[in-house]
């Protein structure tokens, strides 16, 4: 038969198990706005039973654990679509830059194609005017500037790009190494049975900023987690970190490299897949077509500047500086310096403008890529301002979905007032139960005691 | 980061503030009310609530339908115009994103569904074979 200290006891249990639990939920209304936060609950066990005999008595409560709430699927969810968010962002920054060198202003490329088609035009009234031939030869320089300096600003934005990329690789090596340090305090105060609810939250939210920059996957192991690249680039094992380094390549960009190996072409996601992307993909794609435009413009107009005759009488010169086979667009220059050298004559006469007609109608041939100039350079401005709609839709609908997943993962793991209002109701009666019968055996006791003492 | 109630701020100021011609007082109500119906859309994709999903594109098309049989006087460019047809292009860039997406999910899903025993290679081949139909279907099979 159990006695009055063992009820004693149990009571005690009791009393200390309720205060753990309103200690909970008192740390919980205290996070209710600490961002990444997830709501924790008492695990309240019953302790094991005293059997005497036949007899089975319980022994009281313990405050086995406290839990904090998470849906880890959810959770994934969330690391996803934050690579994808962070992938987009990127891309949009980007791309709204580079769709800046393509508006509609006085210097560029295509109203400077126009003007210098115009000046052709122009000059075929009167071929032997040297104002209008002056005129000729401004327009062709305004237009080769036009071309080096559109493809000098993608050459500029690439090179800020390579340096976001640097500094992106700094940022994930930063979080890497906290995620392993925690990894090592949660694993040791979960190897002795302790909580590690808030070492666990502010891993989970190192995790979603890594996810925006980086496309990661999430591999949870025994008290611990492993940190890959989505092709399995080891980034965290455990409590230790493996740091990326960048490198200069031949061509000067950087390379992203993991333990000697070079792991930039696997990086998709994430912000420094977007800013890959961009400076791998999108931008030198669109150097490439201006570097087309730029080439079969000038190659074309020299073939037929070098067909006709100069005011001289001579053979045509070139008119631009024969392209280079890449970098056309930012090498592209006015070979002719000599107004008198633009070959207007079709059959050397001073008078003949049957060469200048024939430079006017490049205007409408298919010269680049079977395409007249213009239709191909407003088909670069179409592609351009294309991918940056795409990539704004897509970062809109990102944010959408993440938002959605954090409304549900507020429902599964937010602080909810009035659900902690009533658990602290809860507790406090069941503490206040607890402290009265304490206080009834204390009395039985001092029964006890009074009966001896008579 | 966007928020439902950016999309509910957009669907009063624009109709409120601008005050126009009204022979083109039709086609602003045409493109508030598309604009209107691309948000509850997209609520409808994000909480895959499907029979809300139909009904709303639905609307969206009959709305096209109204908007594009306006003569063209009724459609002629103005700044309020133009900002409100931007705001339902980008609307609709989002919304055909948002559906790839959802596509996506349920293809994975019935990939799930078919288990481990599914010859893929003639899924792939049948749906291939049925894309090639007409170049209508082919578009939409891409």
């Amino acid at each position: 038969m159990s006695s009055l200290n063992t009820s004693l006891d149990i009571a005690l249990s009791g009393l200390m198990a309720e205060q753990g639990a309103l200690e909970t939920t008192t740390n919980n209304v205290a996070n209710i706005n600490t961002l990444g936060y997830s709501r924790q609950v008492p695990d309240l066990v019953t302790r094991d039973p005293i059997v005497e005999d036949q007899l089975t008595f319980g022994s009281g409560v313990d405050l086995q654990k406290i839990e904090s709430i998470r849906d880890p699927i959810l959770e994934s969810q969330i690391q996803q679509e934050t690579q994808t968010q962070g992938q987009w962002s990127a891309l949009v920054s980007a791309l709204s830059q580079t769709q800046s060198n393509f508006g509609t202003t006085a210097s560029d490329i295509g109203t400077a194609i126009s003007n210098f088609f115009d000046s052709l035009n122009q000059l075929s009234t009167s071929p032997a005017d040297l104002s209008l031939r002056q005129n000729v030869l401004t327009a062709a320089a305004n237009m080769a500037n036009a071309f080096n300096m559109a493809s000098h600003r993608l050459t500029s934005q690439r090179t800020n790009l390579d340096d976001s990329v640097q500094q992106t690789v700094g940022q994930i090596n930063q979080i890497t190494t906290q995620i392993a340090r925690l990894n090592r305090q949660i694993s040791s105060l979960e190897n002795v049975g302790e909580s590690a609810g808030t070492f666990v939250d502010q891993r989970t939210q190192l995790i979603d900023q890594l996810s925006s920059l980086i496309d990661v996957s999430v591999i949870p192991t025994d008290n611990t987690l492993t940190i890959a690249t989505a092709n399995g680039t080891a980034l965290v094992a455990g409590q230790q970190s493996f740091a990326l380094s960048t490198q200069l390549d031949a061509s000067g960009v950087q390379h992203i490299f993991s333990q000697a190996r070079d792991i930039t072409s696997t990086i998709v996601s994430g912000q420094l897949g977007g800013l890959l992307e961009a400076r791998d993909g999108q931008i030198p794609a669109i150097q490439s077509q201006l570097d087309t435009l730029a080439s079969g413009l000038a190659n074309a107009v020299n073939g037929v500047q070098t067909a006709g005759f100069d005011l001289n009488g001579n053979a045509g010169p070139d008119l631009f500086n024969p392209p280079a086979a890449t970098g056309a667009a930012s090498s592209l220059s006015v070979a002719l310096t000599d107004p008198s050298g633009i070959a207007a004559s079709s059959d050397g006469s001073v008078g003949s403008n049957g060469n200048v007609e024939a430079l006017y109608a490049l205007r409408n041939q298919a010269i680049v890529n079977g395409q007249t100039p213009t239709d191909y350079y407003s088909s670069i401005v179409f592609n351009v301002g294309n991918a940056a709609a795409n990539a704004n839709a897509q970062q809109s609908a990102s944010s959408l979905v993440l938002q959605q997943l954090n409304d549900q993962r507020s429902s599964v793991s937010g602080v909810s007032l009035d659900q902690e209002a009533a658990n602290m109701m809860r507790y406090q009666q069941a503490y206040a139960a607890s402290a009265q019968v304490i206080s009834t055996i204390n009395s039985m006791m001092q029964t006890v005691i009074n009966m001896k003492a008579s | 980061m966007m928020e439902w109630s950016s999309g509910d701020e957009d669907r009063t100021t624009s109709g409120a503030s601008n005050a126009l011609n009204p022979a083109l007082a039709a086609a602003q109500a045409l493109l508030l009310a598309l604009q209107s119906s691309l948000y509850d859309t997209q609520r409808a994709l994000l909480t895959g609530d499907v029979k809300n999903l139909e009904q709303w594109t639905e609307k969206q098309n009959s709305l096209m339908h109204s908007y594009l049989a306006l003569p063209d006087g009724e459609r002629a460019p103005s700044a309020v115009l133009a900002a409100l047809a931007a705001r339902v292009r980008e609307l609709g860039r989002i919304q055909i994103v948002l559906l790839s997406r959802a596509q996506n999910r349920h293809r994975m899903l019935s990939n799930l569904r078919a288990g481990t025993t599914t010859d893929y290679a003639r899924v792939a081949e049948s749906r291939a074979a049925a894309c090639d139909l007409t170049s209508a279907t082919k578009e939409r099979c891409r």
